[in-house]
């Protein structure tokens, strides 16, 4: 079956048994949640989101393999927009996560258009995107319109656009859901695409790339601007849910890392890779969270860190990858 | 605008430069060395000003002491960081290193809210609040222990690497790897030397603006990112770079402080930070070379 | 298998490049014709990877103009160069290590078509021709060295150029490898690429080139047929 878990066509790393599973899961996922507890829904809700979040870094972060650090400038961006066009001028949800994604797209290009034609790779790329998002950062903390250091807060509308994300978790649910898949799929095209070539090679060797007549800049741009747009229609929905929004939160350099670590310890640049890193760091992240008591906060980002640093040290690919590679032993040609 | 309020801020910029040259140092004595971008320099800061406190709240002594105590302590911590945890993803790619290093910073920052709660400290020793007049300005005490302090510990490095044989084996590792290993310098050790070397100056630099800076868990970030900013400035693995640039910060940072809120004077710095690396990567002073310049 | 080609498709005219305080390019003037083989020797250090990095846009000359198929190609970008017609391969190969060595040619082939399944149908081709058959779904970075030369050639040749820049890819490779790409090399000639080869070893050379162009230090020192060239070189005892 497969030898590379990058595989660009046919099932990928998962194999066909595995994109069997996770169609069943999925049609499982589809009336599931009547039968859950709310506090339940809320978890899978919650491993949804981050794992749309990091399937969206996977985009510019996994495939094109340039390691963003700063994503939460797209996210923030898109929360922001959206909720300030929805407190000020009662733009529904719908219409302002869509503004919302193109002003992170406009940022995305603007940041990706300079970055890579003065040719910032590897850690200055990642250096220079957490200085734009530490910058937003600062910049809603001290900007009273955009709600300060307390935040904004989204009160309960009932009006058409709103209510769908507020009412009640379970179309919340339907929701991420939704857009969860949708990112899969739109990843998956991609892979099956002369794009998704186009950017693991330049993952791979960029030099290499542009030695066949790859357009490198082009091609990361196109997936800079694409995560960006695709990470703040995340935002939109993490304001909406929570119904309160300050920078820290939304942000944050910890937001950043969050969304590459699921990618990165599941698996950079394979589809199920966020999919399971979410699940794994989500999940143990409430576990611990509501296990200890005071310190618990620290606790769980604690074990987040000792886990990077594990993955990093002796599980460098991720998870996918080398589960992958274990299933399908190499063969000797 | 009053003259009087320009000097003040350059004055104090000037001071809290001192430690910013200190911590930046040691960043890019790191990077000169081993291409490492340490992420988690400002954590080891951090412990340093905790290890001052401490070491103030239960043996009642100085933190300057404290200062003594870092520099073997964390040499010793930063040996051993470099050989269990650096070493391993060396030879492999840059991003898995830099992650490595974030995710160190993560488990530190967090081991200290844990340990020591999120509660905001400050250390008040007799001369905390002890000043001098000169003029229309007043230095502060401990910042200019700080800085003079800093300056001290930066001379004394750059002795050592100019002048000492292993400030020599460091300045060949960084330099050329091979070379150095085919010349029987045991560069797995150079590399925890100047690792242990580089947060050393992190942990001093923390005890050092322990007596005047407010202490959290959460102090390591700001100092991590700022570090990057000098060290970009100046050159990555330029240690007079370094040194420059941390005063050159200093400055612009306070007196960007007197136009805009304080809290934002940090975008002034980021700013600049992209644009350098933009336009002039590397540095203001440009030296080339991406090794550890002396 | 020359005899017709007498139109110019590359004219390289009084090319110079310093770097520091070092000329590794002066005033040096080359000129290519369709479906031509040559062979660019020198000793290390001559300028020839200078000269084939100018001549494919990773890098631009102080002085001098590079004319490919009427029009200057300097300062465009490589992978601009390659969609133009030029391709060149490194003497330190450049797989795509973690994809597979069809996953690799066909990013290449990319480089001609647009249609994903056309470019598959190609790499498979090449696959054939180039004799990586069995490893086709092998990851690249797996491959011994030899067949990693084979995966570079193997790309070059996908991008479907009109002038291939080699740069050592006879270096290293066994009797029977060297055959093979000499046979490989040719037939890509007969389909109509021209092709410049660097190397060291002269049994290519001998076997391929219609004319071989020599470089010392930058300058041109010598041009001419390989019998003639390799005589004079071991005349001057450069060359074992």
């Amino acid at each position: 079956m497969s030898g590379s878990p990058f595989r660009l066509s046919g099932p990928g790393a998962i194999g066909y048994v595995g994109w069997g599973i996770l169609v069943l899961a999925a049609c499982l996922s589809l009336v599931v949640p009547f039968l859950l507890s709310p506090y339940v829904l809320h978890l899978i809700i919650l491993v949804l989101l981050y794992a749309y979040l990091s399937q969206c870094w996977n985009i510019v972060g996994g495939y094109a393999g340039q390691l963003s650090l700063g994503h939460a400038l797209f996210f923030g961006t898109g929360a922001y927009t959206s909720t300030l066009l929805f407190l000020h001028y009662s733009v529904t949800p719908w219409a302002g996560m869509l503004i919302g994604a193109c002003c992170a797209a406009t940022l995305g290009l603007a940041i990706g258009f300079l970055c890579f034609r003065y040719g910032l790779k590897g850690p200055y790329f990642a250096l220079v995107t957490i200085a734009f998002a530490e910058m937003a950062r600062l910049v809603a903390l001290n900007v009273t319109v955009l709600g300060g250091a307390s935040g904004l807060q989204i009160p309960l509308h009932e009006g058409a656009g709103a209510a769908v994300f507020q009412l009640s978790n379970l179309s919340a649910y339907y929701v991420i859901y939704g857009m969860t898949i949708l990112s899969v799929l739109i990843v998956n095209a991609m892979r099956h695409n002369s794009i998704g070539y186009f950017l693991l090679a330049i993952r791979e060797d960029e030099l290499g790339a542009e030695a066949v007549g790859v357009n490198p800049r082009k091609y990361k741009l196109v997936s800079l601007v694409a995560s960006a747009f695709l990470t703040a229609l995340g935002g939109t929905f993490y304001a909406q849910y929570y119904l309160f929004l300050e920078p820290n939160s939304s942000l944050g350099i910890g937001v950043s890392i969050t969304f590459a670590v699921n990618a990165i310890i599941g698996g950079r640049g394979t589809i199920l890779g966020p999919i399971l890193g979410s699940l794994l760091l989500t999940l143990s992240g409430e576990f611990t969270r509501s296990l200890v008591t005071y310190g618990g906060a620290g606790v769980h980002m604690m074990i987040f860190g000792a886990i990077l640093m594990f993955t990093c040290i002796f599980l460098p690919e991720g998870m996918v990858p080398t589960i992958a590679k274990r299933l399908n032993p190499k063969r000797t040609c | 605008m009053d003259i009087s309020v320009l000097l003040q801020a350059t004055i104090n910029g000037l001071l809290i430069g001192g430690v910013y040259s200190l911590v930046a140092v040691g960043l890019t004595l790191i990077f000169g060395v081993s291409r490492i971008i340490n992420f988690a320099h400002g954590e080891f800061l951090m412990l340093g000003m905790y290890l001052a406190y401490y070491v103030n709240a239960k043996l009642g002594l100085s933190p300057y002491i404290s200062v003594l105590i870092c520099i073997p302590l964390f040499m010793a911590l930063g040996a051993v960081v470099q050989t269990v945890l650096v070493n391993p993803v060396m030879k492999g790619p840059q991003d898995i290193q830099i992650l490595l290093t974030v995710a160190l910073a993560l488990f530190l920052q967090n081991a200290a809210l844990r340990f020591f709660y999120p509660t905001v400290r400050g250390l008040s020793i007799r001369s905390s609040t002890y000043s001098l007049s000169v003029g229309n300005t007043l230095i502060s005490f401990p910042r200019l222990a700080a800085s003079i302090a800093a300056i001290g510990m930066i001379l004394a490095l750059y002795s050592l690497l100019r002048y000492t044989g292993i400030g020599k084996a460091i300045r060949a590792c960084s330099e050329d790897r091979e070379g150095a290993f085919l010349a029987g310098i045991n560069v797995g050790r150079i590399f925890a030397v100047a690792f242990g070397i580089g947060i050393a100056c992190a942990g001093i630099a923390g005890a050092l603006i322990a007596p005047f800076y407010p202490l959290s868990p959460f102090t390591g970030t700001v100092f991590t990112l700022t570090a990057f900013v000098v060290v970009v400035l100046g050159g990555m693995g330029d240690f007079l770079g370094a040194l420059f640039g941390g005063f050159l910060i200093g400055v612009c940072e306070s007196l960007a402080a007197i136009f805009i809120p304080a809290s934002l004077k940090q975008v002034v710095s980021f700013g600049l930070f992209v644009l350098i690396l933009l336009f002039r990567p590397s540095g203001l002073f440009g030296r080339k070379r991406e090794w550890l310049t002396v | 298998m020359n005899g017709q080609a007498t139109v110019t498709i590359l004219e390289v005219w009084q090319l110079s490049k310093r770097f520091g305080g070092v000329e590794a390019l002066s005033c040096v003037e080359f000129h290519v014709c369709d479906r031509e083989i040559i062979g660019l020797i020198g000793p290390n250090g001559a300028g020839k990877t200078t000269l084939f990095n100018i001549m494919s846009g990773f890098d631009v000359p102080d002085e001098g103009l590079v004319v490919f198929n009427g029009e200057s190609i300097i300062g465009l970008p490589p992978h601009e160069i390659c969609n133009k017609g030029i391709t060149r391969t490194f003497q330190m190969t450049r797989g795509f290590r973690g994809l597979t060595v069809l996953e690799n040619i066909v990013v290449a082939a990319l480089n001609g078509t647009k249609n994903l399944s056309e470019a598959k149908g190609r790499a498979r081709e090449i696959i054939g021709a180039v004799g990586l058959r069995g490893f086709a779904e092998k990851r690249a970075g797996e491959l011994s060295t030899g067949y990693q030369k084979r995966l570079e050639l193997a790309k070059a040749l996908a991008t479907q150029p009109r002038l291939l820049l080699l740069d050592e890819v006879f270096t290293g490779l066994s009797q029977t490898a060297i055959d093979d790409t000499i046979r490989i090399l040719e037939s890509a000639n007969q389909s109509g690429t021209a092709i410049v080869i660097i190397e060291h070893l002269m049994r290519p050379i001998l076997a391929l080139a219609t004319r071989v162009v020599a470089l010392d230090h930058g300058v041109k020192v010598a041009e001419g047929t390989p019998q003639s060239i390799a005589l004079g070189a071991q005349h001057v005892g450069r060359y074992p």
